[in-house]
């Protein structure tokens, strides 16, 4: 009821630990260990997936997934869609692979053609390229995850609708930098905030991205954080 | 019509330290895995009897914790038992496999591709936050770079294949395990003691208001 007093409205701002490390890990890990074994570094085609499915569907999907509903949080547009859908896809790649160890789907070689597996390609890589796109104006390494995923998406896609080996070959090497640059992102921003300063360079471009040019040199102080130091986890970072 | 802005205020909330219970889930799962996989003890058909305890103690408690280490403002926290708890969930589900009859592993000391794969990635996550650990914490750094080694260790062992590796892997799962259970301790014994900080707290108030129930 408004008696007619001027109502004001308060802003609470809670702040949490940078939730994009653990999904960016879950997604160097998982993407690193089904692609290096796609392009036959390792294993055999049939028999290697019974006993590699099982922590991607856990570390790539569910541990990104939970890591992309805090980045909601943590007030990251690109985070909440996009860690979590990466990690949707792990968990759904896991329940295909669960299907076919307990033997009531049959999945096709690499030679053939499986247009229904294909598919799941052409949002992931839309929604990637546009995050993308997006990740232009915060940091280089991030920009360079999503690109090189999102065109490697479109790759793998092209390959499993034509049961093209080498196609998806190319999508598996672009997936395995896309990998390396999610490691190196996630501990970026994980070293910056437990040391409080940069630890590994946050690959800015001045005047394109948000962050000052500063933020490339080790040493530098970004976050200035509230904290009751004498207090609990939560009032103060904890480790 | 200008527009109104509101006020904002940081509002900082204090929990529990969740890595005391991210330690005590891991440090159990360790060790109990960690002999079992360097020959200590057990047969190959042991893994159906002690997966359901990975599965809630090294997986779902850990994974607890990470979560909450979120609103604790634990950066290493979360990443670190995020990490451990997705490979225990992940190695529980294998292990239910196996249990079903539905898919076979590998006996002990035989080459095992993928879990050694998995062990690579696993020691490079454990590293990277040992290193960001490092900046507050002596016994966590030690135990998660205890971990990392070991996962190395493991890798070799498992891609050579090596028993013997393998074999050591698994003592320095146990050691990991027990740095564990040690930083989780020191964590909440110096906590109770109220020797460490001074919380914010009205000691006549309701949990959470005040420290404790």
């Amino acid at each position: 009821m408004n008696d007619g007093t001027a109502m004001k409205a308060e802003v609470f701002l809670t702040p949490v630990a940078p939730p994009a490390t653990l999904g960016l890990f879950g997604f160097f890990a998982s993407t690193m260990v089904v692609s290096t074994w796609l392009l036959g570094w390792w294993g055999s085609p049939t028999g290697s997936p019974p006993t590699m499915f099982e922590i991607a569907a856990m570390f790539g999907g569910v541990a990104q997934f939970a890591a992309g509903l805090w980045s909601f949080k943590a007030r990251d547009y690109i985070g909440s869609a996009l860690l979590t859908m990466w990690g949707g896809y792990w968990m759904a790649w896991g329940l295909l692979e669960l299907l076919a160890a307990l033997k009531v789907v049959k999945i096709p070689p690499l030679d053939v053609a499986q247009p229904g597996f294909a598919v799941w390609f052409i949002p992931l890589a839309l929604f990637t390229s546009w995050g993308a796109i997006a990740a232009l104006r915060e940091n280089l390494p991030l920009f360079l995850v999503l690109a090189t995923v999102g065109s490697g998406s479109a790759f793998v896609c092209a390959g499993f609708w034509a049961g093209s080996p080498t196609w998806i070959k190319v999508g598996a090497w672009l997936f395995v930098f896309g990998a390396c640059f999610a490691w190196y992102t996630g501990a970026m921003v994980l070293l910056e905030y437990a040391w409080g300063r940069v630890v590994l360079p946050l690959g800015v471009i001045p005047g394109l991205m948000k962050l000052p040019a500063s933020a490339n040199r080790p040493g530098t102080v970004l976050s200035n954080p509230m904290e009751y130091l004498a207090g609990q986890p939560g009032a103060r970072r904890a480790t | 019509m200008a527009m109104y802005r509101p006020e904002a205020r940081i509002m900082l909330q204090p929990i529990a330290a969740p890595s005391v219970l991210g330690n005590f889930a891991l440090g159990s799962a360790l060790i109990i895995y960690g002999s079992w996989f360097a020959g200590g003890w057990g047969t190959e058909q042991d893994v159906s009897s002690f997966f359901p305890f990975l599965l809630f103690f090294g997986g779902l408690g850990q994974l607890a914790a990470a979560l909450w280490a979120y609103r604790a403002r634990g950066a290493a926290t979360a990443a670190f038992h995020g990490s451990w708890a997705a490979f225990w969930l992940g190695m529980s589900l294998m292990f239910l496999l196996v249990t079903t009859h539905s898919i076979t592993t590998p006996a002990r000391g035989d080459a095992w591709q993928s879990l050694g794969q998995w062990m690579i990635y696993m020691a490079v996550v454990s590293l990277t936050t040992a290193f960001a650990a490092l900046a507050h914490s002596g016994p966590t750094f030690l135990t998660q770079a205890t971990l990392a080694v070991g996962a190395a260790i493991a890798a070799a062992g498992l891609l050579a294949p090596s028993m013997s590796a393998q074999h050591v892997a698994g003592w320095f799962f146990v050691a990991a395990g027990t740095l564990a259970f040690f930083a989780g301790a020191s964590l909440m014994l110096g906590a109770v003691s109220g020797k460490v900080g001074e919380p914010v707290q009205f000691a006549h108030g309701d949990p959470g208001v005040k420290v404790g129930q």
